[in-house]
């Protein structure tokens, strides 16, 4: 397998294409301000800090069995198979579990740039699901450079973290204190 | 196929479903009944009006002319993200808080009910 760069043109196209549409789209739409509250929590910002947080715990093991499975941490044999299948369902279960927080942040607040913490968290959010959709895409990539999916997984792992930051952690040491 | 793998094909399918949902209710999902331009003012422009009038005299000094911030924070866009519930943020323009005074005593309730409906949906 020879390894080709230009084949990861396709997979970043299409998260830019990802990037962008979700920026415009609550750039665009009219911010409805309807709050949807699930049931246990007392606030938006309650369950969509508790969804952010869970993911966040994901996000920490997802970087984990990455480093595992591309032999960067752990005995030096390859990582059992079943490494790469968990790594798909947490990955799918982080994705899954974080729609309805961005569909709250886009639907009912939209991207805002009234401070600088909601301006990160608007477009580090964008970038976010950018990164995700060319990650999963990259994975279906045959020829794809070794360290594609490493790079991509990483810093789509970092890039959350900035969105986590500027949202749950902000919204938690405002609420602890 | 091991077990995990199944798992991890089953849950796809539930995520792509859920997320094809979720895109198709950002272009459907109606945030609020559409007004008609030219409708009768409702109760909200009404009050959001009386607010207007509250807001340029107690609060616009320190908040600014269009809740802008100035000596006090910015509101326009910030307080429906901060105060979901709104009744929070009656509490705060009733009580006060640290450098704001509270108008509990000085406007009624339904005075302060007005100016948070503006600073709420007049500001932008
Ligand atoms: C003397 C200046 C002053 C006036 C007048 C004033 N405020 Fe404030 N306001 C402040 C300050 C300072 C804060 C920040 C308080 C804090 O951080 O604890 C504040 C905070 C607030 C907050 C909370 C904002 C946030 O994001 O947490 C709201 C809401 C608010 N004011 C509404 C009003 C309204 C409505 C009026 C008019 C009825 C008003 N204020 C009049 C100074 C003022």
């Amino acid at each position: 397998m020879t390894a080709r760069p230009a084949v990861l043109a396709a997979p970043l196209a299409a998260g830019a294409a990802t990037a962008l549409a979700l920026g415009v789209y609550a750039a665009v739409h009219e911010p409805t301000g309807r709050d949807f509250v699930l049931t246990g929590f007392d606030s938006a910002a309650s369950w969509k800090s508790a969804l952010a947080s869970i993911t966040m715990v994901l996000f920490v093991m997802q970087i984990s069995l990455g480093l595992r499975i591309t032999g960067r941490v752990g005995p030096r044999r390859p990582a059992p198979p079943w490494a790469t299948d968990l790594h798909r369902l947490l990955g799918t279960i982080a994705f899954g579990v974080s729609l309805p927080v961005v569909f709250h942040c886009i639907w009912t607040l939209g991207y805002q740039t009234t401070d600088g913490r909601v301006s990160v968290h608007s477009l580090l959010g964008c970038v976010a699901y950018g990164l995700y959709v060319a990650k999963i895409l990259a994975v279906r990539t045959d020829d794809r450079p070794v360290w594609a999916l490493p790079l991509m997984g990483s810093f789509l792992g970092f890039v959350m973290l900035g969105v986590w930051w500027t949202s749950a952690l902000v919204h938690y040491a405002g609420t602890s204190t | 196929m091991t077990a995990l793998a199944r798992a991890a094909a089953v849950v796809r399918w539930i995520v792509g479903v859920g997320a094809a949902t979720a895109v198709l209710l950002l272009f459907t999902l109606e945030g609020a009944p559409d007004v008609p331009a030219d409708a009768a003012p409702t109760e909200v422009d009404l009050l959001v009006d009386e607010g207007r009038a509250i807001y340029a005299q107690r609060c616009a000094t320190c908040h600014g002319d269009a809740g802008q911030g100035g000596q006090g924070p910015r509101l326009a866009g910030t307080v429906i993200v901060n105060y979901p519930d709104a009744t929070d943020q009656i509490a705060i323009v009733a009580g006060g808080a640290d450098g704001m005074p509270a108008f509990a005593e000085t406007l009624s309730d339904d005075e302060i009910a007005a100016v948070v409906g503006f600073t709420r949906f007049g500001l932008s």
